[in-house]
């Protein structure tokens, strides 16, 4: 058997390296969001495609932010890893299969909301005020006029 | 930024100036871009544009803002909404 060894790309380090950057509810609101993106898009003709990518993005999210948080959310994020990793190897079968994939978009609702709910974004008038966020300015973004 | 057309990008609206940032792995970053340009927070708003549908979705945890009546993920205000997919779609329609 051959041994395997994950190497980030360019990409992905620089992306984890902005990731750590922000506050620790922010980045849960950022796993948060990754999730609700696999939910409202699986109307999406190319759906398998968008379910792999947004659970691998949630899965780099949770690996980035697992060490930072109470061992109670750590056993959360755990759990729900297991879920997306179950569900990255089943997406072709998930996109093809309305039952599977309402099972899916479920779970997925339910996790988007219990980490929201951890982060406690929605408990502050102003979180932005409150975690200095976004931190800096990126150069990876462009504005479009 | 095409490249990444092919499936859905990421983008921060602002509704004042009609200008969007994209292109970024993280809302933040494209936040973070628009605020740098002289946007003003409270009207920067997150949401996704996927190309293949010409769709613009509305969930983006920056949408929080209890502050401004939006407790939620998504953009509840129909009308906010609206002025959100007018800025997107000026900008991404025939690309």
């Amino acid at each position: 058997m051959t041994n395997q060894i994950a190497i980030e790309s360019d990409e992905i380090q620089a992306r984890r390296h902005r990731f750590m950057n922000l506050a620790l509810p922010v980045r849960l609101g950022e796993l948060a969001e990754s999730l609700a993106f696999a939910t409202v898009t699986s109307d999406h003709p190319k759906y398998p495609k968008f379910l792999t990518r947004t659970l691998n993005e949630s899965v780099n999210l949770i690996d980035w932010t697992v060490a930072a948080v109470d061992p109670e959310v750590q056993i959360e994020l755990a759990e729900l890893r297991s879920h997306l990793t179950d569900w990255l190897r089943d997406a072709q079968a998930i996109g093809g299969d309305p039952v599977k994939r309402a099972r899916v978009v479920a779970a997925l609702r339910e996790w988007s909301q219990k980490i929201l709910d951890r982060s406690g974004l929605a408990d502050y008038d102003d979180w932005q005020m409150e975690f200095d966020y976004p931190p800096g300015i990126r150069a990876a973004a462009e504005v479009l006029v | 930024m095409l490249e990444e057309l092919d499936d859905y990008v990421k983008l921060a609206v602002d509704i004042e100036q009609g200008v969007a940032a994209g292109g970024g792995a993280l809302h933040a970053d494209c936040e973070a871009a628009l605020l740098a340009n002289g946007s003003k927070q409270e009207n920067v708003w997150g949401a996704d544009w996927i190309p293949q549908v010409r769709e613009v979705r509305y969930e983006s945890f920056i949408n929080i803002r209890p502050r401004q009546n939006n407790p939620a993920m998504t953009i509840l205000d129909p009308a906010l909404r609206a002025r959100v997919e007018a800025v997107v779609r000026n900008l991404f329609e025939g690309v």
